[in-house]
């Protein structure tokens, strides 16, 4: 049994966790801010 | 509103260092740090600030709160750990993993193989709620 609350409010921290990081970070070869450009390019290639 | 700004395609409030709210035809042009500050703000807004609502035991049941969990948490892992195009990185997983690493667990599956609790959620509650769902 998946306790949903619980799980929303983990996601919750784990996203402005990641966001935090990424947000933070300075090199822009940073792996985690690479991959996120990867990702965001894919879903929105159609604007760009 | 102005008719420019009705012409426009939207795609997110404004954020901080950015004039106003962000536009589709501007997104080429914004900086990797300002793509990360416009997409969250952007998820703040048509995501969490909304799911927000259904994060409460006075609806008759979670259902909705369940679904968009699981939007947000396959969101978050694309995003995260990339995005093939399916699951094949296991990035919904591997955010419930991150959250709780019990989930990382073995326990024994239905095939006789023994499977991260993380595979359970992912293969029994995500998909038979987003693909097997039949409301009557």
């Amino acid at each position: 049994m998946v306790n949903i609350y619980w799980l929303y409010r983990e996601f919750k921290r784990a996203y402005a966790n990641y966001f935090d990081s990424i947000a933070e970070a300075v090199n822009p070869a940073y792996e985690p801010l690479l991959t996120f450009n990867r990702t965001f390019e894919k879903h929105f290639s159609y604007w760009l | 509103m102005d008719i420019e700004s009705i012409e426009r395609t939207y795609f997110g409030p404004e954020f901080r260092g950015h004039p106003g709210p962000v536009y589709a035809d501007e997104m080429k042009s914004l900086s990797l740090p300002d793509r990360v500050s416009a997409l969250k703000v952007r998820v703040d807004d048509y995501l969490i600030s909304q799911t927000d609502h259904l994060a409460t035991r006075d609806l008759w049941t979670p259902f909705p709160l369940a679904i968009m969990t699981c939007v947000g948490v396959e969101w978050l892992g694309s995003y995260r750990y990339g995005d093939p195009g399916n699951n094949s990185n296991r990035h919904f997983q591997r955010v419930l993993e991150e959250v709780d690493p019990n989930l990382r667990d073995r326990r024994p599956a239905p095939d006789g193989k023994t499977k991260p609790l993380s595979d359970f959620i992912y293969f029994a509650f995500r998909n038979s709620l987003v693909h097997g769902f039949c409301g009557k």
